[in-house]
């Protein structure tokens, strides 16, 4: 919201500086975003008086002018079709500065002719953005004049930010009343009054549903001249970023701003029956707004009808039809109080919100009504003529005025200082709010009307601590801390992270929105996406089932800016329908290797990435958990992902898979070159983790190895031979490790060679030959048993 | 027999050319000089040549045995100075072997950091799903239904009760849920907003909210935790304030401005020249929240605070664009740790 310096003076002192009364603003709780200080915008730019005009001798649509800037005569040159002998004019001197054009007025050589200053237009000044002719003022403007002082805009605008409680501080005397509680000066409103009338007209006003309209309050005024706003109710209005209309509209828009009471006006010939009926929409009912365009009205939406139908959506906005046009004589003005949450729903659901809208939906104060009309009628009286012929005001409940009990002591518990009572209580007055009756340990508040957030007694607390001053509360010097129950559910997906970060894995972070193509990239196909309902862009309609397309992304990135070689990693969450229909988020970490794994160096060789290198992290990753001798790799060989998936089970449970992402699915990704993915299940991880681990005792008699290579056919997998090897029970056998895989045209196509190296140890002395080769012999058999295995030379 | 010396005598000469090692060395010592050597061959030959040629050869046997004598001690001794000077076969200027090093990302850091301020002021860290219900987001955190409250964060619906959480905020009312206070936790995580993508604003960001809810918590308290974080985050020489601003669930309610440090509170672009940047939000617990978690305002009193975390992350690096955050070019993200 802009509010203007000028005008807010209007009501109270102000004589801080801007910079001054920004801080007070925004220390109340009404931040000032931003102030623009337009009081020395306009040097150098007066009025000025068109004495003569005469043809350019040398151009057919340029006019040369004398004009009188009240200090002398000045040759000018003007291009604008509109400029005529004595016309008072916006007269730029040679030295002005035009901000908006971006330069400094000079004197020059127009086509041939000396020009010293220009006429500007409206536009010209950074006023709106007409620019069909130069600025005419009025008769009465006096050459010489600074323009900034005839136009009021010599003015400082402060924008500000007003939180959704405050909607009595949506107007200048709703700000003026903050200061003046912050300040202690006191407040000014304008006198009003209706004017006196002999036969008095009344408005019949039926109001159907009083709980959404609790007031109504209407007059008549007739015979009005619709025209232009005089310059001082445009300049208003301007300044505050309003556009001015005509003068009913413009009266209308400058009480909203001058008290923050939305108001309407209709053309009351336009009005079938001359009456006013509030009530509810009916299923279908439709409404061509003042903006033209034809709206269906929700049900239940609030409607202000003639006896034809509907000529507003109350609160919102009127209807063309009944509109003020340059043509209307008689005029009802509408000043209302609609319940807040209804006109709310109205515009949501309408999709059009207003300054009227905006206001009623943060509260309006029900005792404005009147005196709104009041300030409206003299204004248009002002300024378009006319005749006041009477007024009515329904309420057909009475409005209740809230009451509060506020307990002094516990004010000062909650912000945790000693305000004393008395000091409290000043300040609550001087919010306007009503010390009722004091008690021994409380005092009972009458709120004012137009403070409709203040509902409880904690509403007060804030009241008091925002007036008092949130920086004179004290910072303590200790801090209290019962930490109760402690406990980081972050800890683990940190300490995974750092543990890829060791690896040499960037961490990356992607949007959790996906396209709706790659939403079920890499999720297991028999799960649903879960798309959102009004996605603000179509192409990231849907949630991510897997990591996968995230990392893909960031590799189709890296890649196209000349980054080929990855190891990423990201931490997320990843979200499908379940059975029954319900969400499912669960908690993964995804590693994606691609690219040159060993880059080019003085030491060793280039080598591209291979499944291993990512396979590798992953067992790292449980090695280091301490869950490697839970974790199971196996084919699930029904996967729909890709024929090279490995499954990762961790004490029985799914916990992640390894892919070689396949050639499609790469291909929707612009990628090329092979990448390794994995993802694990860090929920399923963290569950598996082991309990505190205890010391055994290192071995005091030495280990030895033995070595064997035996020759097996093809589909034997390296796990099939070490589970064989660890399912002998062979004696003293600690470990096995497999260490070369073979394939030569001597040992047939069918075959293959696997060399792998054992372990073995006893607790209790030194192992001899003869211990060794009953275990290396119990091996060879059971792998002959089990996987055919013949031993090699 | 001259032949033959000559022959030697430029083989030896050959052959010391490459003494270059200590077995070398040997195998030349054997070769000519041992008493099987082929020096002591050519003695053993001497006595069959006719006599009158005996002195002649003798002599250049004897010269010859010298030479070789001489060749081995200049190759020992070259070969011992060889191993005191030698410039080594391995040129130590090469670079070392890499390592691979992970860079953490941006975001990531600023939450890790900030984390580790709170856990030093005794606050725990919880989580919380991203996908919430319209009870978590709003309805417990007091956001009346039709309120304008609600548009101040723009919501992806999943289905009519079902959304993507606007804040981390909701994690509070499971927190209150699970456990009876005294709580004093904080939640970071990811949160989603529906507006349209630019430089200063994305679907998505992060957030760390805390809660910190006993008998007697005070605002004076609240300060006191934010200003402490302030000045271990921002550094001790900051000037702060707070003023009074709106959340549904606190009040009263608060957002903590501290003086821009780019242009040290004389205003420039970044603090829109008010020399002030907000760094958080935050309040006293508003007791509407308890009620629906069935903790008594009259017992308990908390406060409530919330940082935005790529904010905060931007403005310390002078990042100006947020969408780099979230498009994982690494040349962005290795300029960081």
């Amino acid at each position: 919201m802009q509010l203007s310096l000028r005008w807010l003076q209007n009501y109270i002192e102000i004589p801080e500086t801007p910079g001054e009364l920004e801080s007070l603003l925004t220390g109340t709780g009404l931040e000032v975003d931003s102030i623009t200080d337009r009081r020395n915008s306009f040097d150098n730019i007066v009025v000025g008086e068109v004495r003569t005009c005469e043809k350019h001798p040398n151009a057919d649509r340029l006019t040369v002018c004398t004009v009188n800037d009240g200090m002398a005569q000045h040759s000018v040159v003007c291009g604008a079709s509109n400029v005529a002998t004595g016309q008072k004019v916006v007269f730029a001197r040679v030295g002005a500065h035009l901000e908006r054009l971006g330069f400094t007025i000079d004197q020059r050589k127009i086509r041939g002719v000396e020009s010293a200053g220009m006429i500007c237009a409206s536009d010209e000044l950074g006023l709106d953005d007409d620019h069909s002719g130069i600025m005419v003022l009025g008769h009465d403007a006096v050459p010489g004049t600074p323009v900034s002082s005839y136009l009021g805009t010599d003015d400082v605008i402060l924008e500000i930010g007003i939180t959704p409680n405050r909607g009595d501080a949506l107007s200048h005397v709703g700000t003026a009343r903050d200061i003046a509680a912050v300040s202690g000066r006191p407040l000014q409103t304008p006198e009003v009054a209706f004017p006196s009338v002999a036969d008095e007209e009344t408005v019949d006003i039926e109001i159907q549903n009083p709980a959404l309209c609790p007031r109504y309050s209407a007059a008549i005024v007739r015979d009005v001249h619709v025209q232009t706003s005089p310059d001082w109710l445009r300049n208003a209005l301007t300044a505050v970023g309003i556009r001015p209309i005509n003068n009913i509209v413009d009266v209308l828009n400058y009480v909203m701003m001058e008290i923050g009471q939305p108001m309407h006006a209709f053309d009351l010939d336009q009005l079938q029956g001359g009456g006013i009926v509030v009530r509810t929409a009916d299923t279908g009912e439709i409404i061509t707004t003042l903006d033209h365009i034809e709206r269906s009205i929700p049900e239940d939406a609030l409607l202000i009808c003639d006896t034809e139908g509907p000529v507003a959506v109350a609160g919102v906005m009127g209807g063309s039809a009944s509109a003020v046009t340059d043509t209307t004589v008689s005029i009802l003005l509408e000043s209302a109080y609609f319940q807040a949450s209804s006109v709310r729903r109205t515009s949501r659901l309408l999709q059009l919100s207003t300054d009227s809208s905006y206001r009623f939906e943060r509260g309006t104060d029900p005792h404005s009504t009147v005196w709104a009309l009041q300030r409206a009628v003299q204004l248009i009286l002002d300024t378009a003529g006319g005749r006041f012929c009477g007024y009515s005001d329904v309420c057909p409940e009475v409005i209740p005025v809230r009451e509060l009990r506020l307990r002094p002591a516990f004010v000062n518990r909650i912000l945790g200082i000693e305000i004393d009572a008395d000091v409290q209580y000043r300040i609550l007055a001087s919010l306007g709010i009503e010390l009722v009756e004091k008690s021994a340990d409380n005092v009972l508040c009458r709120m004012p009307t137009f403070r409709s957030d203040l509902e409880r007694e904690i509403d007060l607390v804030e009241e008091i601590a925002r007036i008092h001053g949130y920086d004179n509360i004290p910072v303590p010097t200790r801090i209290e801390m019962n930490v109760g129950r402690r406990f980081d559910d972050k800890a683990f997906t940190s300490q995974l992270r750092t543990l890829f970060l060791g690896f040499g894995f960037d961490e990356i972070l992607s949007s959790s929105l996906v396209s709706r193509e790659h939403a079920g990239t890499g999720g297991d196909n028999r799960h649903a996406v879960v798309d959102v309902l009004n996605p603000v862009s179509k192409e990231r309609p849907s949630l991510r089932t897997s990591l996968l397309p995230s990392l893909l992304e960031a590799i189709d990135v890296n890649i196209r800016s000349g980054h080929p070689s990855l190891r990423i990693m990201e931490a997320g969450h990843v979200f499908y329908r379940d059975a029954e229909n319900g969400i499912d988020e669960r908690n993964m970490i995804a590693l994606a290797v691609t690219g040159l794994a060993q880059q080019r160096a003085w030491y060793a060789d280039t080598r591209e990435s291979d499944f291993f290198d990512m396979k590798g992290a992953v067992e790292n990753i449980l090695s280091a958990l301490y869950i490697d001798n839970d974790a199971i790799f196996y084919y699930d060989r029904a996967s729909t992902l890709s024929d090279t998936v490995l499954m990762l089970e961790v004490k029985g449970r799914y916990a992640g898979q390894l892919i070689t992402v396949p050639q499609a699915t790469l291909q929707r990704f612009d990628i090329v070159q092979p990448v390794f993915y994995a993802e694990l299940d860090v929920t399923v991880l963290e569950e598996s983790l082991p309990a505190r681990r205890k010391y055994r005792p290192v071995p005091r008699h030495p280990s030895v190895t033995r070595d064997l290579a035996i020759l097996v056919t093809n589909d034997i997998a390296a796990r099939d031979i070490v589970d064989t090897v660890m399912k002998s029970n062979a004696a003293f056998l600690r470990s096995v490790h497999i260490v070369d895989v073979f394939r030569h045209s001597d040992l047939g196509d069918e075959k293959k060679s696997v060399a792998f190296t054992m372990t073995f140890q006893a607790d209790d002395r030194t192992l001899k030959d003869e211990d060794i080769n009953a275990s290396v012999n119990t091996i060879i058999a059971m792998l002959a048993k089990e996987v055919n295995a013949e031993l090699r030379g | 027999m001259k032949e033959k010396i000559d022959a030697l005598h430029a083989e030896m000469h050959e052959v010391a050319k490459e003494l270059t090692n200590d077995e070398l060395l040997e195998r030349f010592r054997i070769t000519y000089l041992s008493r099987k050597g082929r020096i002591a061959q050519l003695f053993e030959d001497l006595k069959h040549v006719p006599a009158e040629q005996k002195p002649a050869l003798g002599k250049a046997l004897n010269a010859l045995r010298g030479e070789a004598q001489a060749l081995l001690d200049a190759a020992t001794e070259a070969s011992r100075q060889t191993d005191r000077t030698e410039i080594p076969a391995v040129d130590l200027t090469l670079p070392g072997r890499g390592y691979a090093r992970g860079h953490m990302h941006i975001v990531s850091q600023t939450i890790e950091e900030i984390s580790g301020i709170f856990r030093q002021m005794g606050f725990s860290i919880a989580d919380g799903p991203e996908v919430e219900t319209d009870y978590y987001n709003f309805e417990a955190l007091n956001f009346p239904a039709d309120h304008p409250a609600r548009d101040m964060q723009d919501t992806f619906f999943i289905t009519e009760n079902d959304l993507l959480r606007t804040h981390t905020t909701p994690v509070q009312i499971r927190l209150m849920e699970r456990y009876r206070p005294p709580i004093r936790a904080i939640f970071p995580g990811k949160v989603y907003r529906n507006e349209v993508i630019s430089a200063r604003s994305h679907v998505q960001f992060h957030q760390i909210d805390g809660l910190f809810v006993d008998t007697d918590v005070t605002f004076a308290d609240l300060k006191g935790t934010l200003v402490t974080f302030a000045n271990m985050y921002y550094g001790e020489e900051l000037r702060y304030r707070f003023r009074p601003s709106f959340f549904p669930f606190t009040e009263p309610s608060a957002e903590m401005d501290i003086s821009c440090y780019l242009c040290e509170g004389r205003g420039c672009r970044v603090c829109k020249h008010t020399g002030w940047l907000e760094i958080l939000g935050c309040g006293m617990v508003d007791p509407n929240v308890y009620s629906f978690v069935d903790i008594d305002p009259e017992v308990y009193s908390g406060y409530a605070f919330g940082i935005g975390i790529e904010r905060t992350a931007m403005l310390r690096h002078g990042i100006d664009d947020i969408r780099l955050l979230f498009e994982n070019d690494l040349r962005v993200n290795h300029q960081f740790n």
